[in-house]
């Protein structure tokens, strides 16, 4: 899943060597996702009124809803 | 290789209507200029437009991009897809028609989601890197499984339904909340219809149709 959101937002971002995504776990079947992106790249990640950040969450919900956990994106500004 | 003729005609296209764009563009331009010049010089300056317009137009073919890059789109689709579902694409094709991307493939359920949400998010995204990389001249539609094509027939249905509901009871039908695309679906099957008119109201993701009838039937 962490592959998945680096590869979508790699394809988003004008400096995809700056995309960085630490997982952390909470709890037994939560995975937290903290996206860090280069400053001039975050309204990129976000867009306008955080489409981009929600079509994000919800194509990674969906990833981890098919193994049978779920997972919260945060995007580090 | 049917598919990249397809492409190359959608390109073709896509070059005549820049064309056509140009063409009208600069007419305005030329129309402006002749009103402040001498009407001698009105055929003169008109050749020039010829001119300078033949120049433009080779400029416009080689800045289209080659026909590899559906295939971009299409991989970026397939990976996304794929990764979601933990399953296969077998099947990725694309309806130059309707800019459609269609993908078969088992187990892909989960890619499309309640009420098609997580296909709008993919589709979304594909979107965003398709215009970021100048790849499709207009937003792309994908499908799964054939799901939108299933649900543009059913709301349709439903449109024609709750219409005739609105003028038999001679009473506004409020429907449940859709998507902008679902809405469309509605507004243009009964925008033909003189019966009915329909309006929305409410905001994304609550916003919904009102169907009223219209009073002089």
């Amino acid at each position: 899943m962490k592959e998945l959101l680096e590869y979508m937002v790699k394809e988003l971002v004008d400096n995809p060597n700056d995309v960085e995504i630490t997982e952390e776990p909470e709890g037994d079947k939560t995975v937290i996702y903290k996206l860090k992106v280069a400053e001039n790249d975050l309204g990129k990640v976000i867009g306008k009124k955080g489409r981009t950040a929600n079509a994000l969450r919800v194509i990674i919900r969906a990833a981890s809803a098919k193994r049978g956990k779920s997972s919260i994106v945060k995007i580090i500004d | 290789m049917s598919e990249q003729r397809s492409m190359e005609e959608a390109i073709s296209q896509f070059v005549e209507s820049l064309e056509e764009e140009q063409k009208s563009n600069k007419l305005i331009e030329s129309k402006q200029k002749i009103k402040n010049e001498e009407e001698a010089e009105k055929d003169k300056e008109d050749e020039n437009y010829k001119i300078e317009y033949e120049e433009e137009k080779e400029e416009i073919v080689e800045k289209i991009k080659p026909i590899e890059d559906i295939d971009k789109i299409k991989e970026f689709i397939i990976k996304i897809v794929s990764s979601v579902t933990n399953s296969e694409v077998s099947e990725i094709k694309y309806d130059k028609e309707n800019n459609e991307i269609q993908i078969y493939g088992k187990d892909l359920g989960i890619a499309i989601g309640k009420n098609g949400k997580n296909m709008e998010a993919i589709e979304y995204i594909v979107n965003l890197v398709a215009r970021r990389k100048n790849i499709l001249e207009s937003s792309v539609v994908i499908d799964i499984k054939g799901y939108r094509r299933k649900k543009y027939e059913i709301i349709k249905n439903l449109a024609i339904r709750m219409a005739k509901k609105a003028v038999r009871e001679g009473r506004k039908i409020v429907l449940k909340p859709m998507p902008s695309y679902e809405r469309k679906i509605v507004h243009d099957t009964l925008s033909d219809n003189k019966e009915v008119k329909t309006k929305s109201k409410n905001k994304d993701p609550y916003r919904r149709i009102i169907i009223y009838p219209n009073k002089e039937n």
